[in-house]
């Protein structure tokens, strides 16, 4: 019967699961964030990361298609059930978050507060996908309290070093992210057998 | 205990061999899937896999479509209506079986 439930499990949520294909963004995000700090650059110095805007995006965009390819072509492609309702309340909750995101970041540079708002709705967020997928996906709730340790961390560094501050959320927030896609890919590796050898 | 071997004998066979129980479990689940993600999920062997399919197929249990992607040929699998009635009664089936084996008396 678990055999079944693997079965299952793995079909509704085999998109979801190809965590890599989401990697190459990112990894843009860590290294646009991360660029000016690694080269003791002040913030508000844009030649470097208009480089990475230039250059990056194409390069993640070629990337992440070339990765999308070779999912297809080693572990095949599912069309999901999804009907048009199911699809129309997943973009709903995705532009939610996104605006609620938004909104979050706003004020956390607005306000100096205790806790990062952002990094609460990122927690969040990663709360809601783990009970959404079936509550199998336990690696969602470490990273969502990483998220809610930094949420409380990253004031304190704004505090202590305000320059450090502004660029620490982007690239903690890229980090976690692809630390969760790299999971969800080893899940699916795990939970899909090998190609047999012909005889 | 008599009537549930009866039950168990009313099984659809053609859905209750592990393999197949296991392709129409992930194609009920989805729209359609192509040969290569089955055989992932199964880990069946090509030939393997083709029989079980053709079997389904012959059951009217499955639609098998070939298409190119690209340059690369790909076989699409969906389940049918029939199919899917199929496999939903014969969860039904064992879920009950479930049941009743659980909730066996003996005879007097």
């Amino acid at each position: 019967m678990q055999e079944l439930q693997r079965v299952q499990y793995i079909t509704v949520h085999f998109r979801h699961l190809q965590g890599l294909r989401i990697l190459p963004w990112f990894l843009w995000m860590i290294a646009f964030s991360a660029v000016n700090p690694l080269l003791g650059l002040p913030q508000g110095r844009l030649d470097y990361q208009l480089v990475i805007l230039v250059l990056g995006l194409p390069a993640a965009w070629l990337s992440a298609r070339w990765i999308g390819d070779s999912y297809d072509r080693r572990f095949g492609l599912v069309r999901g059930l999804q009907d048009s309702e199911q699809r129309l309340s997943q973009t709903l909750i995705t532009t939610a978050f996104c605006a609620i995101l938004f909104i979050a970041f706003i004020v956390d540079s607005m306000a100096r507060w205790p806790v990062n708002l952002a990094a609460l709705t990122v927690s969040a967020f990663y709360l809601v996908g783990w009970w959404s997928t079936g509550r199998i996906r336990h690696h969602y709730l470490v990273i969502a309290a990483l998220f809610v340790v930094s949420s409380t961390v990253l004031p304190l560094i704004t505090m202590q070093w305000p320059l450090v501050g502004d660029f620490a959320l982007p690239i903690v927030i890229g980090l976690l992210f692809t630390i969760g896609s790299l999971m969800d890919h080893l899940m699916l590796v795990r939970a899909l057998k090998p190609m047999p050898e012909e005889g | 205990m008599v009537r549930l071997f009866e039950e168990i004998a009313e099984l659809d066979r053609l859905i209750h061999e592990p393999a197949r129980l296991a392709i129409l479990t992930a194609l009920a689940a989805c729209e359609s899937a192509d040969f290569t993600f089955l055989q992932r999920l199964t880990g069946l062997t090509k030939g393997n896999l083709s029989t079980h399919l053709s079997k389904l197929e012959a059951g009217k249990m499955v639609q098998i479509e070939k298409q190119f992607i690209g340059k690369r040929p790909n076989t699409l699998v969906r389940i049918t209506e029939q199919g899917r009635s199929r496999i939903e009664r014969h969860w039904q089936q064992l879920e009950s079986l479930r049941k009743d084996s659980q909730q066996w008396q003996p005879e007097e």
